[in-house]
């Protein structure tokens, strides 16, 4: 129960009790009713009004009791199952007319709305899982935009050629970083070094004196044309006795493997004598 | 005062009243002649998602987004979800967007005969983790923030221990009715004894809407109806309360049915077998276990609610591994929690100020 039983009241078994209060009602309200001499009411709706008002607890208090008795559960539940038993037979009834009038029936109608439910359901399905769907293809889409506007701006830079010293800062930072590492190399200094010695090595430098009194000393003891021109006819006459000289000494050796032994001792240092001539040339040449 | 003045005042106060009678009676016959449309849920939106019957809207931006993380509201399974929009000046969704929230509303739609078949289980799996997933698609966001009133809320709570991989950041549950652990009025009138559900889902196919608020109106019957109309009675002479009766009225009047299926869940599973909070509760064979929940959580409950008890929404705070968890217990009954002057001054300011502390990502 939601509400107490007040003081007063009888309780919801008290049928007489309850008769009695209800009779003595209007006595209570009229006495309520009546208009005060300080505010009056003329509208017999506002009396009514105020009647109710000032009865209110009175009646809240009956019927609230009432309605928590188990006698008004029971009755509340016949009404509604005997609502439901009438309605069932009815319905029942209706079909039965309905199937042998050859109509379709409420519950056939119905039937047809379900599927018609159940298909708004099943694209209400797809179309979420498309959605699912486009949602990836859109986040997709968004990184693949965020790229190309990334290219774009480099492309535009580009394009542009003449850059501003704000954008140039640094690659002029770059460069210097990368002039700096270049110089500070030890292997280039030392390359560097080794160019620079070879540099101060000029020709005026080196010491060619040696040489060229060697060359002068040859120049010196080489002789002139004409010298050499008759050293040249002599070295041929010379050949020329030389050959000669052979052939005869050919027939000699013959007659000498015929001759006695003592005839060969006295032709011998003839021979010998034409050697040094030609040493001679050969060092004057040389 | 003399006399004389006395009953110049008088005079005047009688004026007064007759005027407002003549004008009472004048608006009671022009109603009854022809009874007014109430414009409501006007807040501009738009449908970013579809799924059977039900709606994902968008509420358009009035102001300057001030949080990345969007709020989605989940309604509940009966009754239509513009309450939380009703009309301008009394509108919680208006309340917020100009807070600068990005609010979005999972509306159910009025099922057919062909849901008959609707379960919690396809609530939960199926539409609910779509309608997340589309809030974070359109808003942009990493992470959403749930919002679910009445039965909305025991589907809030049941989306999230089931599902713990999603983003959830924040999750904010008004008039939530969770333990049943304790017997109410409807748990007396649905006792197996008096009442078979099975045989009312089987000849019904849906639960009438009407049926559903016969229900709930005759907890309160007196209130309902009687004093409902008592206390429009007395406002007819003013235009704008009479605005908002009508516009509270519609919505009242203005029910869905509850396919068979889950009410039948409802009933057996959570009001008779409380099996929710006692970790009973299988959707699909997956077991509902709320200590998965880690998610921030604000619990409101209305103080007078007598749809969804307070005792009913007060367990969750155990339940929960949240580490960051509130409770906010604020005036009001079940309705009047998130409209009318109670809400203004209290729900509206107070959701705003937690969810604004924790909607940046």
């Amino acid at each position: 129960m939601t509400s107490e039983k007040p003081s007063g009241v009888p309780s919801p078994a008290d049928f007489f009790g309850w008769l009695n209060q209800m009779l003595l009602l209007p006595t209570t309200a009229a006495a309520a009713v009546v208009p005060p001499t300080t505010s009056p009411h003329a509208d017999p709706l506002a009396m009514w009004k105020n009647f109710v008002g000032k009865n209110e607890e009175i009646w809240v208090n009956f019927l609230q009791q009432i309605v928590a008795t188990p006698e008004f559960a029971q009755a509340f539940g016949r009404t509604a199952n005997t609502s439901a038993s009438y309605r069932l037979m009815v319905k029942q009834a209706a079909k039965a007319y309905l199937e042998a009038a050859d109509m379709p029936s409420r519950e056939d109608l119905t039937r047809l709305a379900e599927q018609v439910v159940s298909l708004d359901a099943k694209v209400d399905d797809i179309g979420d899982a498309l959605g699912d769907n486009l949602v990836g293809i859109t986040q997709s889409l968004s990184r693949v935009t965020s790229l190309l506007e990334i290219v774009l701006h480099q492309v535009e830079l580009v394009e542009r050629k003449t850059l501003t010293s704000e954008e140039l800062a640094p690659l002029v930072e770059r460069l210097a970083a990368l002039e700096a590492k270049i110089l500070g190399t030890s292997e280039i200094n030392s390359l560097a070094s080794r160019v620079e010695v070879l540099e101060a090595k000029t020709p005026a430098q080196i010491d060619l004196r040696p040489i060229e009194e060697r060359l002068a000393a040859l120049e010196a003891k080489l002789p002139d044309r004409e010298v050499f021109g008759k050293v040249s006819t002599n070295l041929a006459a010379l050949e020329g006795l030389l050959t000669t000289l052979g052939q005869r000494l050919s027939g000699a050796a013959l007659t000498l493997e015929e001759a006695p032994k003592s005839a060969l001792s006295r032709t011998a240092p003839r021979a010998k004598k034409a050697k040094p001539t030609t040493e001679l040339n050969t060092e004057e040449l040389g | 005062m003399t006399t004389a003045e006395s009953n110049e005042i008088l005079a005047k106060q009688y004026q007064e009243e007759i005027e407002r009678a003549l004008k009472r009676y004048s608006r009671a016959l022009d109603y009854a002649e022809h009874p007014p449309e109430v414009p409501v849920g006007q807040s501009p939106k738009e449908v970013i998602w579809t799924r059977n019957k039900a709606k994902l809207y968008h509420y358009v931006p009035t102001v300057e987004k001030r949080h990345n993380i969007p709020i989605l509201m989940i309604y509940a399974l009966i009754n239509k979800p513009y309450i939380l929009d009703l009309r301008p000046g009394s509108s919680l969704v208006e309340y917020l967007l100009g807070q600068g929230f990005e609010i979005y509303l999972l509306d159910w739609g009025t099922p057919g005969p062909e849901d008959r078949n609707l379960k919690i289980d396809d609530y939960v799996l199926d539409y609910m983790p779509r309608a997340v997933k589309h809030t974070l698609l359109h808003s942009g966001a990493k992470e959403v923030s749930l919002l679910g009133y009445c039965i909305g809320a025991v589907l809030t709570v049941t989306f999230a221990a089931l599902h713990s991989e999603l983003p959830l950041k924040n999750l904010i549950l008004m008039a939530a009715p969770l333990d049943f652990s304790e017997q109410g009025l409807l748990r007396t009138w649905l006792d197996p004894q008096n009442f078979d559900v099975d045989q009312l889902a089987s000849a019904y196919g849906l639960i009438p809407a009407e049926m559903v608020d016969f229900g709930s109106k005759m907890l309160k019957p007196v209130n309902n109806f009687v004093l409902t109309y008592s206390s429009f009675f007395d406002k007819l002479w003013d235009d704008r309360a009479v605005e908002s009766w009508l516009s509270m009225q519609k919505w009242v009047n203005d029910g869905v049915p509850f396919s068979s299926e889950a009410f039948k869940q409802w009933i057996k599973d959570f009001y008779l077998g409380n099996k929710l909070t006692t970790g009973q509760l299988y959707l699909r064979g997956q077991r509902v276990n709320l200590s998965k929940i880690k998610s921030n959580l604000l619990n409101i409950i209305a103080e007078k609610d007598h749809i969804a008890l307070p005792s009913q929404s007060k367990p969750i705070m155990n339940l929960v591994s949240s580490p960051d968890k509130e409770q906010l217990i604020l005036p009001g009954g079940h309705v009047g929690l998130v409209v009318g002057r109670n809400a203004t001054k209290g729900l509206w300011p107070a959701l705003s100020a937690w969810m604004s502390k924790r909607s940046d990502s």
